[in-house]
């Protein structure tokens, strides 16, 4: 009995040191090194939700092109789960928070090899891919309606 | 007499008290857990290598490994159908510390094969309330466990407070972090970030529709009700006298993300906020509802 209340005190102490770093890096963006930081960053996710608001909505926009340099669009959404939030968040690697855009390339290389399989599994083979980012002002009028305002692209890969 | 700290500490963490709060979670969580994980089934195809798309968290150059986090499509429909069948066992009260153990493995397993990609604080609450289901009570009342050892559905056996605590704490830490962060976020001084956020890719048809129509003075208005609500609903959720105003905003804040944002995992914290109600208090109030059939001492079967 004495045992399990040791256990269970030194559980209870350990999660309110963590939760209690955790706040502080929600607070003031101050990671602590060593073993601990892999608990506090779990923690920290637990208490810092949502903070993607931007005054611009972000794509990727791939380009197939068969042998003779036709070019067609290859809608990305129908290859990632969700809603058009978690599609978009996974394609745009928001995990992938230390890499930079000249990182990105390895791993967008893995992500449009595996579509030009599953492309060519349905009969749709490609030459060769363009992949770029884009971005426009968000509008009240409709997701893609503040296109119309102008598009920044951002180039990523050509591939193979 | 007065109380010294270590017993306060003793009765606020370990206290002996009825098991209905925790087993009314359990039924809770367990629905919504399958209202999730009902709608990842959905997208089943896109989980598997035929059809989606991998972008590994740990090398995959080990062949077994590459079965697991790049599966094909039967063996992503086995996986749903047995975390289901855990899912109902859970939710009846059939082993159920061994159950929460098996669907915390199976979703660590998930996070590795494919969520990471997507890792959000709910998945983070709900590996955190499956850890919590680790600790005993939950099967104490409303559940087949209690059918087999006392044959009643209604028997029950009093707990320790300890695990309703831990789910009281993280909800306490998860608004604290939630909302004070708010306060130094760039963008949270206007109603400017909500305009941005209804707009975005979150955005539902009805958050374009408030867009819209919603003046920007509204929009200033309602991040300062929104800042107001969650910086003190850390303090609120534990005042028996304000509880409700806060359980009410509480409702109200979380359904109108999901209505404006399309975020609907984290609803499950509205039914949550029982952990905050005495659990004698709960236990009176499923007493009285049960027409008699709840013995007011436990294990006693009427």
């Amino acid at each position: 009995m004495q045992q399990h209340r040791f256990f269970t005190d030194a559980l209870l102490l350990s999660y309110l040191v963590v939760t209690a770093a955790a706040f502080t890096v929600t607070m003031t963006d101050w990671m602590p090194s060593g073993f601990l930081q892999a608990p506090i960053r779990y923690s920290y996710g637990m208490m810092a939700p949502y903070q993607g608001a931007s005054q611009y909505n972000r794509e990727l926009q791939l380009v197939g092109y068969d042998d003779k340099g036709t070019a067609t669009p290859i809608p990305l959404d129908s290859y990632f789960p969700g809603l058009r939030g978690e599609k978009n968040s996974r394609q745009l690697l928001d995990q992938f928070i230390d890499l930079s855009i000249e990182n990105t390339g390895p791993v967008y290389r893995s992500f449009l090899e595996q579509i030009r399989d599953h492309e060519h599994a349905q009969g749709r083979t490609y030459a060769s891919f363009q992949l770029w980012k884009e971005r426009w002002p968000t509008d009240a009028r409709g997701y893609r309606a503040g296109r119309e305002r102008g598009v920044e692209r951002i180039f990523l890969l050509r591939f193979p | 007499m007065k109380q010294t700290l270590l017993q306060r500490w003793d009765r606020f963490f370990y206290r002996t008290v009825p098991p209905h709060t925790f087993a009314i979670l359990r039924i809770g969580f367990a629905l919504f857990l399958m209202l999730y994980w009902g709608s990842e089934w959905r997208d089943a195809a896109l989980f598997s290598r035929e059809f989606g798309v991998f972008l590994p968290k740990i090398s995959t150059d080990i062949s077994i490994l590459t079965f697991f986090l790049q599966p094909p499509l039967w063996f992503v429909h086995v996986f749903f159908v047995i975390t289901f069948l855990l899912l109902t066992m859970f939710l009846v009260g059939y082993r159920t510390r061994t159950t929460a153990l098996l669907l915390l493995i199976l979703s660590i397993y998930f996070y590795f094969w494919n969520q990471w990609l997507f890792a959000t604080s709910f998945y983070r609450l709900f590996q955190f309330s499956l850890a919590v289901f680790l600790f005993p009570g939950a099967d104490k009342a409303f559940s087949m466990a209690m059918w087999r050892k006392h044959g009643s559905f209604w028997a029950w056996q009093p707990m320790s407070i300890f695990p309703l605590r831990l789910f009281a704490l993280q909800l306490t830490a998860t608004y604290l972090g939630v909302g004070w962060q708010k306060l130094i976020l760039p963008g949270w001084d206007s109603g400017a970030v909500l305009f941005h956020s209804f707009t975005s890719r979150w955005g539902t048809s009805f958050g374009f529709y408030l867009a819209r129509i919603l003046p920007s003075e509204f929009l200033d208005w309602l991040v300062w009700l929104t800042l107001l609500l969650e910086c003190t609903m850390p303090f609120g959720l534990w005042i028996r006298k304000v509880q409700w105003i806060y359980f009410l905003g509480g409702f109200v804040f979380h359904t109108l993300i999901t209505l404006t944002l399309g975020i609907w995992w984290f609803q499950i914290m509205v039914p949550m906020y029982i952990v905050f109600l005495d659990p004698e208090a709960v236990f009176q109030w499923v007493r009285v509802r049960s027409k008699g059939k709840i013995s007011p001492d436990s294990s006693a079967v009427l």
